[in-house]
C-alpha cells in the first residue's frame, strides 16, 4: 500500500497578481480533490486572508504589489501578527535566476519553483511540502525550515540540539 | 559569539491531516493525472494567447505614448517591464517556450532602465513584434529555421544598444 495525499484536507491561499496564473493554479489544485482555495492578487488582500486564518499553505509570486512576496514570506515568519510562522511557503515565480532562489531561501521559503513550471514540478513541491515537513530553525537573522536538505553522516557532537537559554 | 540554533521540530500536523493509505492522490504522479493536470493547462492555452496579444496591443499603445510623451515613459517603462514579467512566466507553462525567452531578453533589456530613449524604445519595439510574430503562428517549439531567425535579430537588436556600441554612419 502507497502513501497519498488527500488534498481535500489542505487549505491553500494562492497569491499571484495575474489572474490566469491564479485560476489555473487553483485548477490544478481542485482537479487533485482540493476543496478550499482562495486567491488573492495582491499582498494587502493575502496579509488580510492570513489574518483571517484558515490556511495550511501559502503559494506566493515574488512580484507583488505594495508589498513583494518575499516581504509577504518575510512577515509570515517574523512578524507577531503572523497566523502560523511556520506555514509551508511555496515561491512561483518568474523570478527565477539564481540570487532570487537563495534570497528567498534565506527568508524562510519551504520551497521555490520558478515559472514556468511544468504540472510534474508543482505535484513534486506541493509533496514536498505536505508529506515531507522539516524542522524549523531559529536563530538570530533567521527563521525557517531547515535549510540542510542533505543527510550527511557527521561525527561528533550536534550542537543543533541545543536549547535555548 | 556565535548565537545558539534553536531548532523547532515540525508538528506533522499538515500531514497528519492528509496524507493517509486510503484516499486521494499517489504521493508518486501518475500518468494518468499528470495528463490531466497537462490538459487542464491546454485548456488555458487558447485564452493565454487572446490575452497575451492584448498584452502586445497595449504595449504598442503605450511606445506610441512614450514616443509622443516624454513625461510618461518612466509610467511605461514600469508597464512594459510588468507585462514582460508575466509573459515570461507564462509563456512556457502554457507551450510557448520562445515566449518565455523573448520576453525575458526584454525584461532583462529593461531591468536596469530608468528611461526610455528613442533607441531603447526601438528595442522595445522589436520585441513587442517578435512576440507578436510567436503568437501570430502559435511556434510552440524552440528550435526551428523561423526560431532561430527571430532570435538572432532580436539579439542583434539589443547588442546595439550595449554601451560602447557604434552604430553605422
Amino acid at each position: 500500500m502507497s502513501e497519498k495525499i488527500d488534498f481535500s484536507h489542505v487549505r491553500f491561499l494562492i497569491v499571484d497578481s495575474n489572474r490566469l496564473m491564479c485560476q489555473l493554479i487553483k485548477d490544478i489544485l481542485m482537479m487533485l480533490g482540493c476543496t478550499q482555495c482562495t486567491t488573492a492578487r495582491d499582498s494587502e488582500k493575502a496579509i488580510a486572508s492570513l489574518r483571517a486564518g484558515g490556511f495550511d499553505v501559502l503559494i506566493t509570486e515574488w512580484n507583488l504589489k505594495p508589498r513583494s512576496g518575499l516581504e509577504l514570506l518575510d512577515w509570515l515568519r517574523t512578524d507577531g501578527g503572523s497566523p502560523d510562522r511556520m506555514m509551508p511557503v511555496i515561491m512561483l515565480t518568474a523570478n527565477s535566476e539564481v540570487e532570487y532562489v537563495m534570497e528567498s531561501r534565506d527568508k524562510g521559503v519551504t520551497e521555490f519553483l520558478a515559472k514556468p513550471f511544468t504540472a510534474d514540478g508543482m505535484y513534486r513541491r506541493l509533496v514536498s511540502v505536505i508529506a515531507r515537513p522539516r524542522d524549523f530553525v531559529s536563530v538570530r537573522g533567521y527563521f525557517g525550515p531547515d535549510r540542510r536538505r542533505q543527510q550527511l553522516p557527521f561525527e561528533g557532537p550536534d550542537r543543533r540540539q541545543q536549547k535555548p537559554d | 559569539m556565535r548565537s545558539k540554533a534553536q531548532i523547532i521540530p515540525n508538528r506533522g500536523e499538515l500531514k497528519r491531516k492528509a496524507v493517509n493509505y486510503k484516499t486521494g492522490m499517489d504521493i508518486k504522479l501518475d500518468e494518468a493525472t499528470l495528463k490531466k493536470m497537462e490538459q487542464l493547462v491546454e485548456n488555458s492555452s487558447a485564452q493565454f494567447l487572446d490575452e497575451t496579444v492584448e498584452s502586445l496591443k497595449g504595449l504598442r499603445e503605450a511606445l506610441g505614448r512614450a514616443a509622443t510623451e516624454p513625461a510618461a515613459r518612466r509610467e511605461v517603462l514600469e508597464h512594459i517591464r510588468e507585462e514582460a514579467f508575466q509573459i515570461k512566466g507564462m509563456g512556457g507553462v502554457f507551450g510557448y517556450p520562445l515566449l518565455t525567452e523573448f520576453a525575458k531578453s526584454l525584461h532583462d533589456f529593461l531591468k536596469e532602465l530608468e528611461d526610455l530613449d528613442e533607441l531603447q524604445q526601438e528595442i522595445v519595439s522589436i520585441h513587442v513584434d517578435t512576440l507578436y510574430v510567436v503568437v501570430s503562428h502559435r511556434i510552440k517549439g524552440s528550435g526551428g529555421a523561423l526560431e532561430a531567425q527571430l532570435r538572432a535579430s532580436l539579439k542583434a537588436a539589443v547588442d546595439k544598444a550595449k554601451p560602447g556600441t557604434k552604430t553605422a554612419p
